[in-house]
């Protein structure tokens, strides 16, 4: 009787211990309890039905569960120092907003792609600031910081800058998950000596030797088969102007390279300060099994401007990049020129700059409402404070057409056929990172006066009233337009190569690698030219050209920056 | 008898193409008014018997943006002859009836003796034949050639155009030929130092 007992009390406190330290009870607020994973998706389900309806609903959920996981608040350790896994103790409602997500822990291009291809530091233990930002350590080594840095703020395809109401330029960061990180490190794919290892066996640079790690659908979101993800950024920089409540919050330092965003523009100074800022806009890029051109998926603040639709009724809010007061509704459209480029030079110090007038063109397509509909609700339902109510899943590119070893199972493989996988949806912009890049839309004639028909158009009926983030009752878009020539991540960054001129699997960041030896576009080939003057460019000479016209990719920095 | 095949007519097309997509055409302009509704299965398993292609590959269920272009070149078929486009999709019920594979239904509907079917059944197989490869309605240049097919073509659709830009980027015409339309290209720079995708990567089986 005596041991049956002393049994009994052991497997009270086992059980007892056990319900104290289970995650999900021992901590209420973390991601645990929270009514998705803390943990992003590794793909669809497999036996998704192979409708469009299915397909397209499915991707966007993948892409919300990774925008709310990634957007987590990153551990801390009782040392205060952040650790790249989500709180086990705090949700998306923690500190009002102002933290430092998981993704924010990720290391940034700038700590990847190092001068003199130095190796990284360690995934998640910090980032690699500019020497205006921080000092130097005992050793002489620049201090790494918890804090992201941003360093752009000119737009793709060099489309130039956002400026919001009070004049600051809206920055930009880039971030990479750890299976991209240890894939890039384990290949040395920092540095063009180890790019150029990758590509021993590739010498007509006509096979893509990098493949990233893809992710694998799991039901119980195994964090082991995430695959890989790179995370585009934007960010207003707050002032005591702001409605600071709505947006998720964080701290970075705002960095200014001498000579600008291109080393173009002799009239900015370097600069670097740490301020407070908003979260505009974010990309999303994940590999799964099943789309091997990547899901790429973006998401929006609600106030960040109002969609051309809106002018027909009242605008009912205040907007962080556009001022009704300034624009108001004229016959249904807005009143003043909008979204247009802003006047070189691109300087972010400059002061009276003029504010950029910005009109959402594209709706999100109604599939898209639908799923912001459901997760909007539920995020509500548990954080009512939440600042994540206030962001809206833009849309979502997917491939419609891939090769499937095994019958559907098995890990899908581009189709050469279709190498971009012939994406839907097929435009695809963020109007914080994508402003300048319109569509067509329903009442736009060409220039021989035709009408655009309906199934090149943008925006699909009714064409008039509000566009409901949130709701899949209002217009929409269809999500039309031409490729390439408006907007597809799939087309664009399909030209993405290494430094070898080989594919880079859709990264264009892999062209910033160094070397001891720089680059030089004039003199350098990874091919033999026969030594005469005038050759082709390589590759990956294009792809730098591209990447420097799209405003991706900085020139080389100077020696002993 | 001179026999046409489907590899014929489209060698045929493909040679004149570029002739026929002369520079300049305009876009549909009544696009608007075409009716948004699904196309029935005869209109698609129709063009997969004209065009040798597959209905599946034709008119897949996964497509860019979910839009059809079955779906979009059936409206304008309805808009441009309604009684026409009816009519062909009963005869071809009636040959399907009948068991005939879908090479003896495009050689019954393309060719009269030894030359092409000039029933108005012929003028919309031929119509609907360059919709899919072209992404362009050739109401004009079917007129000139038989002006008898003007008594099953609406006034409005007596012309050339190009159908949209999305109908120009599907022509099937490029895929035939491994290559890409002007102006678009789904392949990466560089790509034309590798051999085309095969034939079998885009669906496609000659006859």
């Amino acid at each position: 009787m005596v041991a049956i007992a002393r049994r009994h009390v052991i497997l009270l406190l086992a059980f007892g211990l056990l319900a104290i330290f289970r995650p999900d009870v021992a901590n209420a607020g973390g991601c645990w309890t929270a009514p998705y994973s803390c943990h992003p998706g590794g793909d669809i389900n497999p036996s998704t039905a192979a409708t469009y309806e299915a397909r397209y609903m499915a991707y966007a959920e993948l892409a919300w569960r990774d925008f709310i996981a990634l957007n987590f608040p990153a551990e801390i350790t009782p040392q205060g120092k952040l650790e790249p896994t989500p709180s086990k103790e705090h949700g998306l409602d923690y500190h009002a907003g102002d933290y430092s997500a998981v993704w924010q822990t990720w290391p940034e291009a700038r700590d990847i792609f190092l001068p003199g291809a130095a190796v990284p530091a360690g995934f998640g233990t910090g980032h690699q600031a500019p020497a205006d930002c921080l000092r130097k350590d005992a050793s002489g080594r620049l201090e790494l910081t918890d804090k992201i840095v941003l360093d752009e703020y000119v737009q793709a395809d060099r489309m130039g800058p956002v400026i919001d109401k009070q004049g600051q330029y809206v920055r930009y960061g880039l971030s990479f998950s750890k299976p991209m990180f240890d894939y890039i490190t384990a290949h040395q794919l920092y540095s063009t000596e180890g790019q150029a290892a990758m590509d021993t066996n590739n010498p007509d640079r006509d096979k893509q030797t990098v493949q990233f790690p893809a992710g694998q659908y799991s039901a119980n979101d195994n964090p082991a088969m995430t695959g890989s993800i790179f995370v585009k950024s934007s960010w207003k920089i707050l002032d005591a102007s702001d409605n600071k409540s709505s947006f998720y919050r964080s701290q970075a330092y705002v960095y200014d390279q001498a000579g600008g965003a291109f080393a173009d523009e002799p009239t900015v100074k370097e600069q670097c300060s740490l301020k407070p800022i908003g979260l505009v806009g974010f990309h999303i890029v994940h590999l799964t099994r099943s789309a091997p051109q990547w899901v790429w998926a973006t998401f929006e603040h609600v106030d960040n401007g109002p969609w051309l639709n809106d002018f027909t009724s009242t605008l009912k809010r205040g907007y962080t990049f556009f001022d009704a007061a300034k624009c108001p509704a004229s016959g249904g459209v807005p009143s003043c020129a909008f979204d247009t480029v802003p006047a070189a030079p691109w300087n972010p110090q400059r002061p009276g700059q003029t504010p950029t007038q910005l009109v959402r063109l594209a709706a999100p397509g109604k599939l898209a409402l639908a799923v912001n509909e459901q997760y909007n609700n539920r995020i509500k339902t548990t954080y009512p404070d939440s600042v994540w109510a206030n962001y809206f899943l833009v849309d979502v590119q997917f491939p419609t057409n891939v090769k499937t070893a095994g019958g559907g199972q098995g890990a899908a493989v581009p189709n050469p056929a279709y190498p971009d996988g012939m994406p839907a949806t097929s435009f695809l912009s963020n109007s914080t990172m994508e402003t300048y890049i319109p569509g067509f839309f329903h009442g736009e004639i060409t220039p021989s006066g035709n009408p655009i028909p309906p199934d090149d158009q943008m925006q699909t009926l009714p064409s008039t009233g509000a566009v409901m983030p949130f709701s899949s009752a209002g217009p929409h878009t269809v999500s039309g337009g031409a490729d390439r020539t408006t907007s597809s991540c799939v087309s664009c960054h399909s030209d993405a190569a290494m430094t070898t001129g080989s594919s880079s699997d859709f990264v264009f960041s892999l062209s910033r690698a160094q070397s001891k030896g720089k680059l030089n576009l004039s003199t350098s080939s990874t091919q033999a030219d026969g030594g005469s003057g005038a050759r082709i460019l390589t590759r990956h000479e294009a792809s730098s050209v591209v990447e420097y016209v799209m405003g991706t990719r900085k020139p080389e920095e100077p020696t002993g920056k | 008898m001179i026999k046409i095949s489907r590899r014929d007519v489209l060698k045929t097309a493909g040679t004149i193409g570029g002739a026929l997509l002369a520079p300049g055409l305009p876009l549909w302009s009544l696009a608007e008014a075409a009716p948004r509704e699904k196309a029935p299965a005869g209109f698609v398993n129709v063009s997969s018997a004209l065009l040798g292609i597959d209905a599946g590959v034709l008119n897949p269920a996964i497509r860019p943006d979910d839009i059809s272009m079955a779906d979009v070149f059936y409206g304008l078929t309805v808009l441009a002859g309604p009684r026409s486009i009816a009519n062909l999709l009963a005869a071809y019920d009636v040959m399907e009836n009948q068991h005939l594979r879908p090479d003896q239904i495009a050689q019954a509907l393309l060719v009269s003796g030894n030359g092409p079917n000039t029933s108005l059944n012929g003028a919309f197989s031929r119509l609907i034949t360059l919709m899919w490869l072209y992404g362009t309605w050739y109401g004009h240049t079917e007129i000139t050639n038989i002006p008898t097919s003007a008594s099953g073509i609406a006034a409005d659709y007596q012309k050339d155009f190009v159908i949209s830009s999305r109908a120009y980027k599907s022509g099937w015409i490029w895929r035939v030929a491994q290559t890409h339309p002007m102006g678009f290209s789904q392949f990466s720079f560089g790509s034309w130092a590798s051999a085309p995708p095969s034939l079998a990567d885009y669906g496609i089986t000659l006859a």
